[in-house]
């Protein structure tokens, strides 16, 4: 299927999902008022994308910061991803960035590594 | 509001992760203002930034229906006398309960200021005509990370 790739803004984050490799990124600053209007593709192509999956999934989230708004739609990418994983086709993982002093941000990975059953990595940069 | 954000993130020389985490509370409190910010009602919005010497305080104003003072009072002075671990487990608890509203907000704005600030919010509600009154809300931002 093909690739989802949406530049970033000032206010959203770059989107580099790659059906073939099963490598899926998100880059840079998530703070749209209204979130959805922003990842309603990117559900859409994850919902193609959970029919014919990759062998392995990944998701790398490289986020510096999100608003409230976007931490709904992130928890609706990996609930949609976790439901790739019990389908079956393909393991998945998500690989958690934040920079070495961003409390903040580790928090926020391990509020979703609580929140959802899947393999989290907590990645320092 | 981009102008806003930049203009803010050029003045202040704090360490990344102060900047960032005041960075986050702008935007909550801004993105606050523009959804709950009625204008067919009376009060202006308004944002002011104060550097305190070891802190900052985000002072944001909008006004708001009479019928919603109770109420919004009600969450603040409860989340005000949470701990840090509480408020992070009530932010779980409520993200993973809420649904977007039509404008997006996802409900969660002010218990994500209470857990970035680690300072009680502080607020004021003033009267104005019509049934309205005009909220204050402040947030104190400390300058060294703790």
């Amino acid at each position: 299927m093909n690739n989802l790739l949406i530049e970033d803004s000032v206010k959203t984050p770059a989107i580099s999902f790659n059906g073939q490799s099963g490598k899926l990124e998100l880059r840079g600053k998530s703070i749209p008022e209204n979130s959805l209007e922003f990842y309603k593709p990117v559900f859409e192509w994850l919902d193609q994308y959970a029919s014919a999956p990759a062998a392995n999934t990944e998701l790398a989230v490289r986020l510096e910061y999100f608003n409230t708004s976007s931490s709904k739609c992130l928890l609706d990418i990996l609930r949609r991803l976790e439901l790739i994983q019990s389908g079956g086709k393909s393991t998945v993982k998500v690989l958690w960035h934040y920079e070495a002093d961003d409390e903040d941000m580790m928090e926020a990975g391990e509020d979703y590594q609580a929140l959802v059953n899947l393999p989290f990595e907590m990645v320092q940069d | 509001m981009e102008n806003i954000f930049d203009d803010v993130q050029a003045k202040l020389t704090e360490r990344n992760t102060v900047r960032k985490k005041f960075y986050s509370i702008l935007v909550e409190a801004l993105q606050n203002v523009f959804h709950h910010q009625n204008h067919l009602l009376a009060g202006q919005p308004r944002i002011a930034v104060y550097d305190k010497g070891d802190k900052y305080w985000l002072i944001t104003g909008n006004s708001i229906s009479n019928n919603d003072v109770d109420r919004l009072a009600d969450r603040i002075s409860k989340l005000n006398n949470l701990t840090h671990d509480q408020i992070r487990q009530l932010y779980v608890d409520s993200l993973a309960s809420t649904e977007l509203s039509e404008k997006g907000g996802a409900g969660l704005g002010l218990i994500e200021m209470a857990r970035r600030s680690s300072n009680k919010l502080e607020y004021q509600f003033k009267p104005l005509e019509n049934n309205v009154s005009y909220f204050c809300l402040k947030i104190t931002i400390n300058k060294t990370n703790e």
